[in-house]
């Protein structure tokens, strides 16, 4: 069984908005989340969906889920403080139906443009690998500085890229990864921003799927016009 | 929904477009097409500029196959593999209009001046997902593959014997002119369609070698053709007048022409002996659902998909813009009978 994951606990604190955090920000009536979750849908790849959320919009969620007929979402589950809390969450949730060899596609809910392409390369790289991230190369030269004020080094940049979702695991994989994870004492957990960083840190190896810059994330109010000004009605 | 599309702007100039779609029908994923000369045509602007200005931005493509991504009214299943009929009919309340065809029974709804055909007045198949009425699209037999992407032209061949009403006749012999896959086609709809013997006029030798189920004529050397009383034009360009006036000179009196070429210039034919003989001339290329299901059952034949699976001279995997450019391109110059096919990935 392939399951999707969505991340969707996001607060949006840097879109300015207060009443909504960005992903249930509607694009032509439908919101963020929904559009993304039914890139998913629409996968013939993809078995079942989990959507992990705060306790507050799990309600609306629900409800637009049948408003729009998505019939994939088997699990809701609650949104962490981190990010690695909320997914931890959606594998404690999903773990009593999935099996060790299942594919686990973790993507963000702010990634709307996701294509299914991608979805797809990340099935393939699993199964070559045990895990993958998506990417993207890096076409502007990158700047390290460590306190922000002065240029510390300038990495070759043949050999960077930029990390997008999804990011996909065999469930062992990424079960064992967060296990040892969460196994640790909170203050001596490394801060880690995504979830390849958390398995690669357990030592699994972990292959590329060619992202795209269409797959943006939605961070900020800019983000928000791009997307918008790059979809068009054809209603 | 968001579906990506790639569509012409202008001629030589295709952009990505991302657009929130109706999803009320059945969601079906483009995956294999194949260019047609009236894409080329687009492609390269050899339209007037108005009208072209009309109709861009545009999906081009409208010969593809693709596979049911969601259907909610349960008639098919998520996977299985459809052909696209191109045609999208008009809105009708039954009140007659002054452009309305219903009348003649052998137009369909692709007639209706209010109905639109992909890639002509509507957007073509160069898309992510399109949201297809369950009744243009057909579920593909499992022993026909990627061949099937044909289906379209091989419906343009059954429906020119629709209308010339070949399939009730007992049709023995008939001529087809054009070397091209055109006149390829309709050459084996004629010959496993129809039983009959196929005549087969053309100027290209090597293509003409391709024709090895017909008796083949080059065009400069007629004379030896038999007269039939079922002729089909297939060549279309600045030849048609050619063709058109062997076709009238080697049809038996009361006869039939059917027309599929799309003429360069206006034709110049000899309607003197049309007269004579009495000879009916109609026109035949866009061809309906009855078309597209007789084409399937024509594909079920081994050794006319086979002869069909012969065209496909390759395929290409199209994951980004440059390839669908390097796709045009490719088709552009292509001067062979087949083509290759486009596996669309988005």
């Amino acid at each position: 069984m392939n399951i999707a994951v969505i991340l969707a606990g996001g607060t949006g604190s840097r879109m300015g908005m207060v009443d909504r955090p960005k992903q249930f920000i509607e694009i032509y009536g439908k919101p963020v989340v929904i559009h993304t979750i039914e890139a998913f849908e629409i996968n013939e790849n993809i078995d079942a969906i989990c959507v992990i959320c705060t306790k507050e919009w799990q309600e609306d969620l629900s409800i637009w889920i049948k408003e729009y007929d998505i019939r994939k979402v088997r699990w809701i589950g609650d949104a962490g403080k981190t990010r690695q809390e909320s997914s931890l969450n959606a594998l404690n949730a999903i773990q009593a139906d999935a099996n060790d060899d299942d594919i686990i596609i973790i993507h963000d809910s702010a990634r709307p443009l996701i294509s299914q392409r991608i979805i797809n390369e990340n099935i393939e790289k699993v199964k070559e690998y045990g895990a993958c991230d998506t990417v993207i190369p890096a076409q502007d030269t990158i700047i390290r500085s460590v306190d922000g004020e002065h240029l510390e080094s300038i990495p070759v940049r043949r050999e960077l890229y930029l990390g997008q979702t999804p990011q996909s695991f065999r469930h062992s994989i990424v079960r064992k990864a967060y296990d040892d994870y969460f196994a640790l004492p909170e203050n001596e957990r490394p801060v880690m921003t995504d979830d390849c960083g958390l398995v690669l840190a357990s030592g699994a190896e972990i292959g590329m799927a060619m992202g795209d810059k269409l797959n943006m994330k939605m961070t900020t109010m800019e983000d928000l016009l791009l997307i918008k000004s790059i979809v068009r009605t054809s209603r | 929904m968001f579906v990506k599309s790639y569509k012409i702007t202008e001629p030589k100039c295709f952009e990505i477009f991302v657009e929130d779609i109706e999803e009320d029908k059945v969601l079906v994923r483009p995956e294999y097409l194949a260019v047609c000369k009236a894409d080329i045509r687009y492609y390269l602007g050899m339209r007037d500029r108005t009208v072209l200005k009309r109709k861009f931005p545009m999906s081009l493509v409208h010969e593809g196959i693709g596979t049911v991504a969601r259907d909610r009214s349960g008639n098919f299943h998520a996977g299985q593999r459809v052909v696209m009929i191109p045609c999208e009919k008009a809105e009708c309340d039954g009140t007659k209009c002054t452009t309305c065809v219903r009348m003649y029974d052998y137009l369909r709804d692709n007639y209706c001046p209010k109905s639109k055909f992909r890639s002509s007045n509507a957007d073509g198949f160069s898309k992510e997902l399109i949201n297809m009425d369950s009744s243009y699209i057909l579920p593909i037999p499992d022993e026909i593959g990627v061949e099937a992407v044909f289906s379209e032209l091989i419906s343009v061949g059954c429906c020119a014997m629709r209308r010339a009403d070949l399939w009730n006749k007992k049709t023995e012999e008939i001529s087809v002119w054009g070397d091209g896959i055109m006149g390829y086609i309709i050459a084996l709809v004629a010959h496993y369609g129809l039983g009959a013997k196929v005549n087969v006029v053309g100027v290209n030798k090597e293509k003409l070698k391709m024709f090895d189920f017909a008796e083949n004529f080059l065009a400069s050397d007629v004379e030896a053709l038999p007269k039939t009383s079922a002729c089909i034009e297939a060549v279309g360009g600045n030849n048609s007048a050619i063709a058109i006036n062997q076709a009238i000179d080697a049809s038996l009196s009361g006869g039939t022409i059917v027309l599929c070429g799309v003429s360069g210039e206006n034709a110049p034919i000899n309607t003197r002996l049309v007269l004579e003989k009495g000879l009916s001339l109609l026109g035949s290329t866009r061809s309906d659902i009855e078309d597209f299901e007789k084409a399937l059952e024509l594909l079920s034949i081994p050794d006319f998909r086979e002869k069909i699976l012969r065209l496909v001279e390759g395929i290409d995997v199209v994951d980004d813009i440059r390839k669908y450019y390097e796709a045009f391109e490719n088709a552009s110059r292509s001067d062979s009978l087949g083509k290759r096919i486009i596996k669309l990935v988005f």
